[in-house]
């Protein structure tokens, strides 16, 4: 039975300077593969992202423990390897922490979607780089399959949890079609950036910058080319023409007062004005116009917390998949000594049948030879049904599957081959 | 699905009104089934209209139940009606207002989840109700769809009062205070409807509007009908 291991490092062991220092880039990774495939594995996948790197391996090479692998790490990034940062796991805590990690219950934020992408990419790089065996093919199949179940079965992964996207969720939910709302972002600072990005990955087609700094608004236009500037001193007469106004500037005082907006508010049937500044851009008071919805980062902060107390209360049942599916690929691996057992016996049975099929073949009429082959393939598979199945039984109480094997191969005279 | 349904159901309604020859506003339970039909009418509408299948449930199952129970007590062929609900345009008439009426109800359900959207919006209450209900715009534009559907079949109804009522019902009269209510509702709703389109009126209140129309739509179903109506009697 092939032993398997996973080695690396996550949020939960180390700081992001020690991740960055041991994280791979994507190109790297197909020629780290190979390298293990040549040298002490023969199965080997990589999963590096921001806030991970791991490896898996089923080593061909006895020697080469997850202590070992450890070392390897570090020879290539240059570093010494401080196992206090480090983890290294075997057998099912290999399964069970992939599971986890592809369901997102091993995640910063739990319900991260991003990372059920990032372990298919892992799985598909691996595959190119033919790194990927029976062991490691199954097991990152059935945590690829885990994840899209939790997806689906649970609402781990529902509910916003960043503040662009809780301001998109937001708007959202208040108009419709989100696409044809048009917007101004005040500001050209990270956060306005983000936001605009994730309207943007919405379908928003009319998003227009403003910046106190001109040179540095028309930069972030550069960089979001589906963007427009307006001038900064228009914004507060022009800004009735917005639907979804998402304001994040320095500034210590209001860029829109409580006039400009009541103004804005005659002339529009409903506004949507998220303040993501500290302190605040937007006059508070905003928020007791009838047709204006106010929010500020308070308030998309509750809305993060219902949203991260929602996903706390899907974790028993995404857990509950994990061990389903941990269950199952265990179960697999436990019997992996006994498939090539089974391809075995079923080769020598149809090649004995083969052998006397040919032996008497003119004693049998060309009309019926057809059925005689059928009759004869038909009593071998129910010859050898009654073996496989006992083969192919789940182990009871401490029986090795192994002992199993080898009175199989006793019986049916196979010593010494497989 | 949601087509074929509709078409079987508008095949039933016709067998049923050929064989007990009358339209199916004799009994309550008949006008279950017209309600029915208009409720899957409407929503497949809106739903065509807007793509959102969020409330379908809630809507279809009602449909459900009010066939079922139509169907289970509704009335045997050959069981006596007042003379004037046998004339076709009577039948015609009662069942383009339980047409109307039921649209109306359906955008008062939209309006009403409406309001509580928005006000869980605005209370910052972000719970089971803000996830699970569709968007302020989409809600307004279901109820919106809905009024839309009822103008028109309350203009049907109304509109073949005025025409043919006061030939087959001896005691009609346009000053009727039934007749004025549901003008008047019909009105309500039409105004609501312009005010949409045509003013910077926000949506709450186009939905305000709505609701109000909802509330005058009910008083003239029990109160004007009960109490002050002249001729709306045929039981």
């Amino acid at each position: 039975m092939s032993r398997f291991f996973a080695i690396g490092t996550s949020h939960h062991h180390a700081s992001v300077a020690l991740r960055e220092q041991v994280a791979f880039a994507e190109e790297e990774i197909p020629g780290l593969v190979e390298k293990l495939l040549a040298g002490p594995c023969k199965e080997a996948a990589i999963l590096s992202t921001c806030n991970r790197t791991e490896v898996y391996f089923v080593p061909s090479d006895e020697s080469f423990t997850p202590d070992a692998a450890l070392d390897w790490l570090g020879e290539q990034r240059g570093i010494a390897i401080d196992r206090e940062h480090f983890f290294a796991l075997e057998g099912r805590m290999v399964g069970r922490h992939l599971m986890e990690v592809a369901s997102s219950l091993d995640s910063q934020v739990v319900g991260d979607i991003q990372i059920l992408g990032q372990v298919k990419r892992a799985y598909q790089t691996a595959k190119d780089a033919r790194g990927l065996g029976p062991v490691l093919t199954r097991l990152f199949e059935i945590a690829l399959r885990c994840g899209k179940r939790v997806k689906s079965e649970t609402d781990l992964f529902s509910g916003a949890v960043s503040i662009s996207y809780v301001a998109v969720e937001l708007a959202r939910k208040i108009f419709y079609p989100l696409d044809e709302q048009k917007v101004l972002v005040i500001g050209a600072g990270e956060t306005g950036e983000l936001t605009a990005v994730s309207l943007h990955g919405q379908g928003v087609r009319t998003l227009d910058i403003t910046n106190r700094t001109a040179e540095r608004g028309e930069r972030l236009r550069k960089r979001l080319d589906y963007t427009n500037v307006i001038p900064w001193e228009e914004r507060g007469e022009r800004l009735a023409d917005y639907d979804i106004v998402i304001v994040a500037t320095g500034a210590r005082e209001y860029v829109l007062d409580y006039d400009t907006i009541s103004r804005a508010a005659e002339q529009t049937t409903q506004m949507l004005l998220i303040d993501l500044a500290v302190p605040r851009n937007i006059d508070p008071r905003a928020s007791e116009i009838d047709n204006i919805f106010c929010k500020d980062l308070n308030d998309l902060n509750a809305v993060i917390a219902a949203n991260v107390e929602k996903r706390r209360e899907e974790i028993p049942r995404a857990e509950a998949i994990v061990s389903e599916e941990l269950e199952d690929f265990l179960a697999w691996h436990a019997m992996a000594p006994v498939r090539p057992v089974i391809a075995e016996l079923r080769r020598r049975a149809e090649s004995i049948a083969r052998e006397m099929l040919d032996e008497h073949r003119t004693r049998f009429p060309e009309d019926s030879w057809a059925d005689v082959e059928k009759l004869v393939s038909s009593v071998v598979r129910k010859i050898i049904a009654q073996p496989l199945a006992k083969l192919l039984e789940a182990p009871k109480g401490d029986e090795d599957v192994l002992d199993r094997v080898e009175k199989v191969r006793e019986v049916f005279g196979m010593k010494g081959e497989g | 699905m949601l087509i074929g349904t509709l078409i079987l159901h508008t095949a039933l309604i016709y067998a049923e009104t050929v064989v007990f020859g009358h339209c199916l506003v004799y009994s309550p339970f008949e006008v279950m089934t017209l309600i029915a039909f208009t409720v899957t009418l409407t929503y497949l509408i809106v739903e065509m209209v807007t793509g959102e299948r969020g409330t379908g449930f809630f809507f279809l199952a009602i449909a459900l139940l009010f066939q079922i129970i139509s169907g289970m007590f509704g009335m045997e062929p050959g069981t006596t009606v007042d003379a004037s609900l046998l004339e076709d345009v009577v039948g015609l008439h009662i069942s383009a207002a339980i047409f109307g009426y039921t649209a109306f109800t359906m955008s008062a359900v939209w309006g009403g989840l409406y309001l509580a959207q928005h006000h869980e919006i605005r209370a910052n209450r972000f719970g089971p109700l803000y996830r699970r209900l569709p968007s302020l715009g989409l809600l307004e534009r279901m109820s919106a769809i809905a009024v839309g559907i009822g103008v028109f079949f309350l203009a049907v109804a109304v509109t073949i009062a005025f025409l043919w009522l006061p030939d087959v019902i001896p005691g009609f009269r346009p000053d009727d205070p039934k007749v004025i209510a549901t003008i008047t509702i019909g009105a309500i709703y039409l105004l609501a409807l312009v005010v949409r389109r045509f003013t910077r009126v926000g949506a709450r209140r186009f939905i305000i509007i709505t609701l109000v129309g909802f509330t005058g739509m009910l008083l003239s179903l029990t109160v004007v009908n009960r109490l002050l109506s002249r001729f709306h009697d045929f039981g």
